[in-house]
C-alpha cells in the first residue's frame, strides 16, 4: 500500500513536512479514482443485467408464500409442511438463476470443487458426469424414498395435532418432531439431487475469456496513468493463472473442509515464486495490487446492505455493533499503550481483522489506513491460523459445556473471523446454532464499511497529518481531503446505493434481485477473483525477511490473542445478557420449530 | 598460460558447490512437492484426526464453503437468514 500524493515542503524551522496535493487531472490519473470508474461500470452493468430480468411472476410467487406462511403461523403453534415449503419456495427465486444472467455468470465461473479427480475442477467430460450420475442415483433414490416416508409421518402427526386443533401439547411436540425429521431427509435429498444431475462442464474456456476480460478491464485505467498496457498484458496470463491455482488448492474437499481458503494459496503461491526463483522483471507489471483491492472493495460495497443490521432485532445490534467497536478500540490501544506496537498501520489491521470479520475486514482496513503490503500478509495469516483452530474448539467447547445453541451461535458468529467458518461450526452444533451464528456474522460483516470509512477518516485527522500543526477548519478540511483514501468514498456509495435499492424493493424482492441476483450472480464473484489477484500479487512481491521484520518478539500474536480473548468474553457476556437476561423472546423465537 | 593457470589455483577455494540454477529451482520445486504433500496427505491425515473428524465430515456432508471470508460467498447464509426473517415475520402468536 502506498501513501498519499504528497511533496515534500521545507518549512522556515528546516522540518521537512509532507503536504498533500490534490488536482482535477487526479480523477483520471490516479488509482483511487479508476478503483471507483471500474468498480461503478461493473456494478452499472451488473444492475442491466439482472433488475429489468426478475424471476417469471416474482411478485405473485412471493406474495402467495408469505399468505401462506402467515396463514399458517395463525393456524398451528409450530412450524407446519406449509410453512416450510412455502419458505423453501422462496428461497429458490433468484435472479441468477433466470436464462441470460445464467449465460453471463458462467463466464465468472472459477475452478470447481474436486475430491480424488484433479482434473475434474476444471472440466468433466460427458462420459464423466454419466458415470457420476450412475454412481450418486442410488444414494439419490434412497434419500428421495426416505424423505417421501418422512414426510407421510410428518403430515399424519401434522393432521393428528390440528385435529385435536393444536391443543394437545404432546401432538404438537409428536407433529413437530416428525416434521423435523422430514427436514433432515428433505436437506439430504436435496444434497444426493445435486450429484444424480451432474452435467458436463469445461470452466477452461470460460476462464480464458474472463482472463481477457479483466485484463482490458485493468488495462483502461493503466492507460491513463501512464502506466506500460502492453507489459500489463503480457505479465497479467501469469498472474491470473496462479489465482486459478489458489482457487484449484482451495477447492480440494479435505482443504475446504479445514477452512483453508483461495486467499491462503494465493499468498503461499506467490510466495512461493517470489522468495525462490525470484519475481521476473517482465512479472511486475502485472503485479498490481492496490489497483486490483480497491476495485474489489468497491465491489464488495454493493453487499454492505444495511437493510440486514436489524434481522434480529436488537440482540443482533448489541453483539455485533455495539461489542465489536469496543473490541477493535480496545484492542488498538492495547496494542499502541501496552505492547508498544511500532506500526500503527499493522495494529490496526490486526485489531480490525480480529474484532471484524477476518480477510475481508483486513483488506478494507489496511487499503483505509494505508497498511503496507507484508502487514495485510502478517494479519490475513494469523487470522486464518486462528479461524482454523476456532472452527474446530468452539463448537466442542460449546459441546462440553452443554452450552445453549442460540447462544453458542451469537458466540461463534460475533467472534470467530470467516463467515465460511462461522456457518460450519454452527453447522456442526445445530440447524439453530448455524442459523444464528451465520446472521450474527452477516450483520457484522456489514460493519466493514463504516470502520474502513472511520479508519481512513482518523488516520487523515490523527495519524497522517504533521503533528502540532493548527489549521484552520477549511484547512484541515483542505488536508483531510487531500490524505483520504478515495476509493473508500466508492465502497461506502456503493454500499449506500444498494441499500437504497434492496430497501425500496423490499427485503423479499430485494434478496431475489440484489442478493441471489446483482451481487451473488456479478459483483461478488469478480471481486473474490480481484481479491485473488491482490493476495497473489502480495505474495509475489513480499520477501519473507520483510514479513519476519514486522513479527518482532512475536507483539502481533500476542496482539491478536489478548485482542480476541477479550473479545471472547465480552461477546458471550453480551450474548448472555442480550438473549438470555433483556429479550428471552427473541431467543424462544430462533428456537422456535 | 602458466600465470593464468596459477592464477586460477590461487582463486580456487574448496570443491565446486552446485550450480547457481539448482540453488534457485530446487527451493521452488520442494515448495511445489510439499504443497502437493499437504492436498494428498496432510489434509486427509488431519480430517481423520479423531479430535476433528465429526465436524470434519459434518461441513463435507453439508458442502460448506468452510475458508470462505464473506457472507456473500456462503451459500447457507442465504438460506438462515430467509429462514430468520419469516420466522419472526410468521411467527405464532399465542392467543391470551
Amino acid at each position: 500500500m502506498d501513501i498519499a500524493p504528497k511533496v515534500p515542503v521545507k518549512q522556515s524551522n528546516d522540518v521537512v513536512v509532507d503536504k498533500p496535493e490534490t488536482s482535477w487531472s487526479d480523477l483520471w490519473k490516479k488509482e483511487d479514482y479508476w478503483a471507483i470508474w471500474l468498480g461503478t461500470l461493473i456494478l452499472v452493468i451488473g444492475l442491466f443485467i439482472y433488475l429489468p430480468n426478475p424471476p417469471r411472476d416474482m411478485e405473485q410467487k412471493l406474495g402467495e408464500a408469505n399468505a401462506v406462511m402467515k396463514a399458517e403461523a395463525e393456524r398451528a403453534p409450530f412450524k407446519t409442511i406449509a410453512w416450510h415449503e412455502a419458505n423453501d419456495a422462496k428461497g429458490k427465486l433468484k435472479a441468477s438463476d433466470e436464462k441470460s444472467a445464467k449465460a453471463i455468470s458462467a463466464y465468472l465461473a472459477k475452478p470447481k470443487g474436486w475430491t480424488d479427480s484433479p482434473a475434474s475442477s476444471f472440466f468433466m467430460t460427458a462420459d464423466g458426469a454419466a458415470a457420476k450420475r450412475e454412481k450418486a442415483t442410488v444414494k439419490y433414490e434412497a434419500a428421495k424414498t426416505a424423505a417421501v416416508e418422512a414426510k407421510a409421518l410428518a403430515k399424519a402427526a401434522e393432521a393428528n395435532a390440528a385435529k385435536a386443533g393444536f391443543k394437545d401439547d404432546a401432538l404438537n411436540q409428536q407433529a413437530r418432531d416428525a416434521i423435523k425429521k422430514w427436514r433432515g431427509a428433505h436437506s439430504a435429498e436435496t444434497k444426493a439431487k445435486g450429484a444424480a444431475t451432474a452435467k458436463p462442464y469445461n470452466v477452461v474456456g470460460t476462464m480464458a475469456v474472463l482472463c481477457v476480460g479483466i485484463a482490458l478491464l485493468f488495462s483502461i485505467g493503466l492507460t491513463f496513468m501512464g502506466k506500460s498496457v502492453k507489459e500489463f498484458l503480457v505479465a497479467f496470463p501469469v498472474v491470473f493463472v496462479l489465482a486459478a491455482l489458489a482457487y484449484f488448492l482451495a477447492g480440494q474437499a479435505n482443504v475446504k473442509a479445514l477452512g483453508l481458503e483461495y486467499v491462503l494459496w494465493a499468498l503461499v503461491l506467490g510466495l512461493l515464486i517470489s522468495n525462490t526463483v525470484g519475481t521476473p522483471k517482465w512479472l511486475t507489471p502485472a503485479v498490481q495490487t492496490e489497483y486490483y483491492i480497491k476495485t474489489g472493495l468497491v465491489l464488495l460495497g454493493s453487499s454492505i446492505l444495511f437493510g440486514k443490521i436489524l434481522l434480529i432485532g436488537i440482540p443482533g445490534i448489541f453483539v455485533t455493533w455495539v461489542v465489536t467497536p469496543i473490541v477493535l478500540i480496545v484492542t488498538f490501544w492495547f496494542g499502541q499503550k501496552i505492547l508498544k506496537i511500532e506500526s500503527k498501520t499493522l495494529n490496526m489491521t490486526i485489531s480490525a481483522d480480529m474484532s471484524v470479520c477476518g480477510v475481508s475486514a483486513a483488506i478494507a482496513t489496511a487499503a483505509a489506513c494505508r497498511a503496507k503490503k507484508e502487514e495485510l500478509t502478517l494479519a490475513v495469516g494469523i487470522s486464518m491460523a486462528f479461524t482454523a483452530v476456532m472452527l474446530f474448539a468452539m463448537p466442542a467447547v460449546i459441546k462440553l459445556t452443554g452450552m445453549h445453541h442460540v447462544l453458542g451461535g451469537a458466540w461463534m458468529g460475533g467472534t470467530i473471523d470467516a463467515t465460511g467458518a462461522v456457518v460450519a461450526a454452527g453447522a456442526i452444533l445445530s440447524p439453530a446454532a448455524m442459523h444464528v451464528a451465520a446472521t450474527i456474522k452477516m450483520i457484522q460483516n456489514v460493519m466493514i464499511g463504516v470502520i474502513a470509512f472511520g479508519v481512513a477518516t482518523y488516520w487523515c485527522m490523527k495519524v497522517d497529518c504533521a503533528e502540532g500543526t493548527k489549521l484552520t477548519f477549511q484547512g484541515a478540511a483542505k488536508e483531510i481531503w487531500a490524505r483520504f483514501p478515495k476509493f473508500v468514498l466508492g465502497f461506502v456509495g456503493a454500499s449506500i446505493f444498494f441499500s437504497y435499492i434492496y430497501q425500496s424493493l423490499g427485503s423479499d424482492a430485494g434478496k431475489v434481485m440484489i442478493d441471489e441476483g446483482v451481487v451473488k450472480g456479478w459483483a461478488s464473484g469478480l471481486q473474490g477473483w480481484f481479491f485473488c489477484l491482490a493476495f497473489v500479487s502480495i505474495g509475489l512481491a513480499t520477501n519473507f525477511k520483510d514479513v519476519a521484520k514486522f513479527f518482532k518478539g512475536g507483539k502481533p500474536i500476542i496482539l491478536y490473542v489478548c485482542g480476541q480473548s477479550f473479545n471472547l468474553i465480552l461477546t458471550l457476556a453480551m450474548a448472555y445478557l442480550m438473549f438470555f437476561v433483556v429479550f428471552p423472546e427473541i431467543t424462544e423465537k430462533l428456537m422456535a420449530q | 598460460m602458466a600465470a593464468e593457470l596459477i592464477m586460477k589455483n590461487a582463486e580456487w577455494s574448496g570443491p565446486p558447490g552446485p550450480p547457481r540454477i539448482l540453488k534457485k529451482w530446487a527451493p521452488l520445486v520442494l515448495g511445489i512437492m510439499t504443497i502437493i504433500l499437504f492436498v494428498v496427505w496432510v489434509a486427509p491425515a488431519l480430517g481423520e484426526l479423531s479430535l476433528i473428524r465429526t465436524a470434519v465430515t459434518a461441513i463435507r456432508e453439508e458442502n460448506i464453503e468452510a475458508g470462505a471470508y464473506f457472507y456473500t460467498d456462503v451459500e447457507k447464509v442465504g438460506e438462515a437468514e430467509l429462514y430468520l426473517r419469516d420466522s419472526f415475520r410468521f411467527s405464532h402468536e399465542p392467543v391470551e
